[in-house]
Formats: structure tokens, C-alpha cells, sequence
């Protein structure tokens, strides 16, 4: 579903992403680790199309198309799904009149048609149960006044409404509680579907307990310098990412990774 | 514009139908005409019209537009419906009352809402005395020369404790014929001790005419009153709208006021709360909607005359175009108004290159108990904003609209009055060509 192949990204002049490789295929759950700074954040929202990275060199092929072209708002409707790190509040605008716009876009795009307020409201309501949230949130503005795991939440709520077939989730675990992450893992796992894929991009293990991943991935400055199962992310538990450092400049000496 | 042809004109108005009064009503006019004849039009050297220059009105000539109005303009209004508020309502074409488009079935107990030319004589003392209290300040050029050529508008009396469950609505509606046409809409409400109402004012244009609204509104807030006041501007975008409102709120009294500006070409509306004493409370609100040429010049002054008064105001605007909008809002805290609480906010959202605003907020502060903030701010959409919104499948101009729409929401969100609010949310859709929205204003939350 989604090929990345030597990707190289500048933000501001600086680089920060020194040759991507990476795989995704329909039914699987990627999990991508790294220490801070190491690239991972970028990666997430660069596939997302955010206007601020600079591609330097290489492609990034979704089912074949190239990615790197589409505008944002085409990534969306082709059924890329981006969950913010640090989701933005936008004051004045319901959360639902903004899932109801998003969702009505890309019904649109598809050739379907609009669903009115009172099918959206119908639709909504089955969504909200898959992340326990209940309809006080859907009248209050995005995100506004919404704790750190409500926002999280919020993020998979968007997930539920617009069903993505190809989800990254940027950090979706940080600065959550056991409930909040118990919750949004569960969310996303009831959403998993063998024509769908996730790449979870995290810092910590701990999301990986209740998403299983396929595959782990490390990455290192701008670089994915090692991929495994699900036991990866326990050895990067156990020992922290300086192991995988030190694996990597041995092997990179006198060979070109 | 000229001194002497409205000086040439007066002297005609006089000898019209409309024109003539009792005495009182005639030295009235005869004085504000003096008062006229002395003052000079605003000029850009003048601080408060600054950012407003007067030319593209003065250059041009009116004609007063007392007598009937002419059958155009009704039959323009045959499908207009105003809103849908269902309370009593007075309606005046080119500043002449039409009782067959008004309705007065509703109004509660002694509450009286009549045309002021029906009570010229039975009310006269009343209307003079408030009136002839107007002090140098209420007495600009443009006001004088509504107080000499007014010939009808509205008085609403609000008897003690009396409570008005409907609204009770005014509505101008304005459209040049043949000649550029002028009108002096003048309204007083007198609020007496412990009533409460909400009051609904608005300016619409039938078409694109030419013409000018020059409007005077006094309310008088006596102890304990609570008035809820709702002012829709939509004139036409070739029309000229000056106001003059002034509040005088008493001991304990509640103002809460909410101002809209969508229409007009050249738009100036002066807004004074005098709050005359303990414990009075002011709430103004403001969204102005501006693009094109459009000119918007909204100057606001709250007056701590007393101890413990509380006031609150925020105006937002959006500018698109070439648009241009000036924020002026004085607060002015007297040294015997202690523990006064005063809080002014202005934002503005600019979504052109070429749009402006100049925004300055003033505070004049003689007591040393006080409480007072005020900001402004002008900006553009945020860019992390759009981002979100595009990355959720909406195309640039989509993110763009469905922030502006929140933007300006947050006004409307204030609105107390339920049909009226649903009424703007869905003009608000519209006006920022939202698809989606539009349909559904009135069926769910915004």
C-alpha cells in the first residue's frame, strides 16, 4: 500500500530525514521508534503533505500513486489519516459540524452523497461508542478545553468518522493515562481491517502492549536503521536505543547502510 | 452635501406636511438646526473620524424622504420577510411608518411601542424632556440633523417591572428611486424601573440604491432595568449609515447589546453607555463583516460615572477584499467610579491582502480601585489551523471558509434570542458559501 523509497527531508534548511526505506502492505500494523529528534514526528507529517518539508531526494508510492504530489486535502480523500501529535484547537466550530464537513468532502470526492444532520448524527453516535466518549463532546468546539487524552481521543473519534485506509499515528500515546491508552488502543484495534494499515509512530513501548505490531522499525537520526517483530520494541525497552546505535555504526563502518 | 442646500431644505421641510408638529417639536428642530448651521462636517484632522473620510458622502446630494413612500419601494418589499422573531414589530420605508406591514398584536400589559408622530402631542413632554437632555456630545453634526428633520420613528415605553417576552422589533427598510434619498430613523426607549425586554433594531436595504440612513437612538435604563439589545445593519452596499446611540443606564440597570455590520458602503456607528450610577452593568458585542470597498467605523464609549459598575465588549471583525474597518473603543473610568470592572476586546481576522483595519482601544482611568483590560488583535488564519482542516479532506477554500465561519462564531454565539441567532448562523453559512452549513443551521449545533 505505501512504498517509501531513500527519502530525504529538509525542514528549515536543516535535514532531517537521510534516506528512507520502508514497506507497508494492506492489513498490517507498523510501529516505528525512536528516540527525540530522531525523525519519526517528520516522517509522520510529512506523509500527511504539511507544507513546511522540503523533499530532497527519493518517492513515497500510495497504492502506486505518488504521494508526494497530492495536496493534503487529496491525501485525505484517497484515505490517508494523519493523528496529530498535538491535535489544534479551532475555536467556533463544533465538533461535529467539523466531522460532519470533513466527512461530507470526502463523500463528495467519491461520488456519494452528503449525509444530512440528522444521518451524520446517526452515524456519529455508533462512532462515538468504539471511543467511549459520550455527546457532551461533539457541540463543544475541537478540541477546545479538551485534556491531553481527550484530544488523543478525539484524534481516533476522526479515525472512527473518516475511516482511513492508511492511518499514522503520531505519538498518539503521549501524555495519556493507563485509561486514556487502554481506550485509544482499543479504538484503534476495533478500526483494524485487512484492507487497512497503521503505522504508530512512538516513543515508548508501552502503546505496543495493547496494539500489536507486525513490525518494528528504529529509526535513528533520519534513518531506519533496524526492523524486527514485536519483540524489538521489548529489547528497546529493556536496553534503550543506544544498543541499536552502537549495532548501527559497526555495521555502517565500512559499508554503506 | 452641503450646509446650504440641507439649510434650503429645511426651510421646505418646514412648510410639509411632515414637517409640521406641536410648538415644542418645532423649536426642537429649530434649535437642532442652529446647532447645525454652527457645527462643521468631521474632516480627517478631526481624531475621531481619523481613519473615516467623509468625501464619498459629502460630494453627493440628498433628498429628504419624508412623504409617502413611493410604490417602488413597496413593491420591492413584497417578499421580503424580516426575520423570524414573531413578536411585535413596527416596519418604516425611507423613515415613514407603514402600518400594514407592522404588527402590534402581542404587546404585553402597558408596554407602549407606537410611531412617534402619532404622539406628538400626548407624549411631547416626555420625548422633549429626554431629548433636550442631550448633552454637547449627542449633539455631533449628524445628529443635529436628524433632530431637524426627523418626522416619525419610534417611541417604546416599558413600565415599571413589566417583562416583554417577545421581542420587540423596529425595522427600517431604505431605497432611493429616482434621487438619492435620505432618512433620519429616531427611536427612544425608556425602560423604566425593574422592566425587562429585548429590543431588535435593524437598517435593511432593498437594493443597491444610493441612499443614506442617518439614525439617532436613545435609551434611557432607570433603576434595576435589564434591556436586550440586538442592532442588524444590512444596508445596501452603495449606502451611507451613520448612527448615533446612546445608552443611560441607571442604578443596577442591565445593558446587553449586539451589534452587526454586513451591509453599507460607508458605515459609521457611535455607541455611548453613560453609566450613570452604582452597580450598572454593560455588555456590547460586535461582529462586522466587511469586502469589496466596504468602509466600517465602529466607535464605542463606556462612561464609569459610578462605583461598582461592571462592563464587558467584544467586537471582531472579518475583512476580505479591499475592505477597511476602524475600532475605536474609549473607556472612560470617572474618579468616583471605584471597583469599577472594565474589559474591552477587539479582534479582527483579515483574509486579503488588502484589507485593514485601525484598531485603538483607549482607557481613561481617573479612579484608583479599578479593575481594566483591553486588547486588540489583528491577524490572518493560522496556518497549522488550515493544515488540520485540509488534512482532514477539505480543499484549501473549504479550511479557509469553516475558520472564518468559527471565527465570527463566537459572537454569535452570544446571542440570546434563539430564532435570531439561528437566523445569523445561517446567514453566516451563507455568507462564507459553506454547503454544508447552509442546510443545516437550525437543525443542529454549530
Amino acid at each position: 500500500m505505501l512504498e517509501i523509497r531513500n527519502l530525504h527531508v529538509t525542514v528549515g534548511g536543516k535535514k532531517i530525514l537521510n534516506g528512507i526505506n520502508l514497506k507497508v502492505n494492506a492489513g498490517e500494523m507498523h510501529a516505528i521508534m525512536g528516540p527525540n529528534g530522531s525523525g519519526k514526528s517528520t516522517l509522520a507529517r510529512l506523509l500527511a503533505g504539511h507544507p513546511s518539508y522540503q523533499v530532497t531526494e527519493g518517492e513515497v508510492l500510495y497504492e502506486g500513486k505518488n504521494l508526494l504530489e497530492m495536496a493534503p486535502e487529496i491525501r485525505a480523500r484517497e484515505g490517508v489519516f494523519l493523528a496529530f501529535q498535538y491535535p489544534i484547537d479551532i475555536s467556533g466550530v463544533s465538533n461535529t459540524y467539523f466531522l460532519k464537513s470533513a466527512l461530507n468532502e470526502i463523500r463528495l470526492s467519491k461520488g456519494l452523497e452528503e449525509l444530512d444532520a440528522v444521518e451524520f448524527l446517526d452515524f456519529l453516535r455508533e462512532k462515538l461508542k468504539i471511543v467511549e466518549m459520550d455527546e457532551s463532546f461533539i457541540n463543544r468546539p475541537v478540541n477546545e478545553g479538551f485534556s491531553g487524552g481527550e484530544k488523543k481521543r478525539n484524534e481516533i473519534l476522526q479515525m472512527a468518522v473518516l475511516e482511513p485506509k492508511f492511518a499514522i499515528l503520531d505519538e498518539t500515546d503521549s501524555g495519556l493515562d493507563i485509561d486514556a491508552l487502554r481506550i485509544v488502543a482499543s479504538g484503534v484495534n476495533r478500526l483494524k481491517r485487512p484492507d487497512r494499515a497503521v503505522v504508530l509512530v512512538t516513543h515508548y513501548q508501552r502503546l505496543l502492549n495493547y496494539i500489536i505490531p507486525n513490525f518494528v522499525h528504529v529509526i535513528l537520526e533520519g534513518r531506519i536503521v533496524k526492523s524486527g517483530g514485536k519483540d524489538l520494541a521489548l529489547q528497546l525497552e529493556a536496553q534503550g536505543y543506544d544498543w541499536v546505535k552502537d549495532a548501527a555504526e559497526k555495521a555502517g563502518a565500512g559499508k554503506n547502510v | 452635501m452641503e450646509k446650504d442646500k440641507c439649510l434650503a431644505a429645511y426651510e421646505l421641510f418646514k412648510k410639509s406636511e411632515a414637517g409640521k408638529g406641536p410648538s415644542w417639536l418645532v423649536s426642537f428642530r429649530d434649535e437642532a438646526m442652529a446647532g447645525f448651521r454652527e457645527k462643521n462636517f468631521p474632516t480627517l484632522h478631526d481624531e475621531a473620524w481619523k481613519y473615516t473620510s467623509l468625501e464619498p458622502l459629502l460630494k453627493l446630494a440628498f433628498t429628504p424622504a419624508y412623504g409617502k413612500p413611493s410604490n417602488g419601494a413597496k413593491a420591492n418589499l413584497a417578499g421580503k420577510s424580516p426575520g423570524e422573531s414573531a413578536g411585535p414589530r413596527m416596519v418604516f420605508v425611507n423613515g415613514t411608518y407603514v402600518p400594514s406591514l407592522s404588527s402590534l398584536a402581542g404587546l404585553p400589559g402597558k408596554v407602549k411601542m407606537v410611531n412617534l408622530k402619532s404622539v406628538w402631542t400626548s407624549e411631547g413632554g416626555l420625548m422633549e424632556r429626554h431629548w433636550s437632555s442631550r448633552n454637547a456630545a449627542q449633539r455631533g453634526i449628524f445628529s443635529e440633523l436628524n433632530s431637524a428633520f426627523f418626522h416619525d420613528g419610534v417611541l417604546l415605553h416599558l413600565p415599571k417591572d413589566s417583562f416583554s417576552e417577545k421581542p420587540l422589533e423596529v425595522i427600517y427598510f431604505s431605497s432611493s428611486q429616482d434621487r438619492n434619498m435620505i432618512s433620519h430613523p429616531r427611536n427612544l426607549v425608556i425602560a423604566e424601573k425593574g422592566s425587562r425586554s429585548t429590543v431588535i433594531e435593524r437598517y435593511i436595504g432593498l437594493d443597491e440604491s444610493v441612499y443614506f440612513t442617518n439614525a439617532v437612538t436613545d435609551f434611557v435604563l432607570e433603576e434595576g432595568a435589564s434591556v436586550e439589545f440586538y442592532r442588524i445593519q444590512k444596508e445596501g452596499r452603495q449606502a451611507f449609515h451613520i448612527s448615533d446611540t446612546h445608552v443611560s443606564a441607571g442604578r443596577d440597570s442591565r445593558f446587553v447589546s449586539f451589534n452587526l455590520d454586513a451591509g453599507g458602503g460607508l458605515v459609521r456607528n457611535y455607541l455611548e453607555v453613560a453609566m450613570r450610577a452604582e452597580g450598572s452593568e454593560c455588555d456590547l458585542n460586535g461582529l462586522y463583516v466587511a469586502d469589496h470597498a466596504q468602509h466600517i467605523d465602529n466607535e464605542t464609549v463606556i462612561d464609569h460615572l459610578k462605583p461598582q459598575g461592571t462592563s464587558r465588549q467584544l467586537y471582531k471583525g472579518i475583512l476580505d477584499g479591499k475592505a477597511e474597518a476602524v475600532f475605536s473603543g474609549k473607556i472612560f473610568v470617572r474618579q468616583d467610579a471605584q471597583k469599577t470592572d472594565a474589559a474591552q476586546k477587539n479582534k479582527n481576522l483579515l483574509l486579503s491582502d488588502e484589507a485593514k483595519v485601525d484598531t485603538k482601544p483607549q482607557l481613561e482611568i481617573f479612579a484608583d480601585d479599578v479593575k481594566c483590560a483591553h486588547g486588540a488583535a489583528v491577524g490572518q488564519l493560522n496556518e497549522d489551523e488550515i493544515f488540520y482542516l485540509r488534512s482532514r479532506g477539505m480543499d484549501e477554500e473549504a479550511a479557509k471558509r469553516v475558520l472564518t465561519y468559527g471565527f465570527a462564531h463566537e459572537i454569535v454565539d452570544r446571542i440570546r434570542l434563539e430564532p435570531l441567532k439561528n437566523e445569523l448562523e445561517y446567514w453566516l453559512a451563507e455568507r462564507f458559501q459553506n454547503h454544508t452549513g447552509v442546510k443545516e443551521v437550525g437543525l443542529g449545533k454549530f
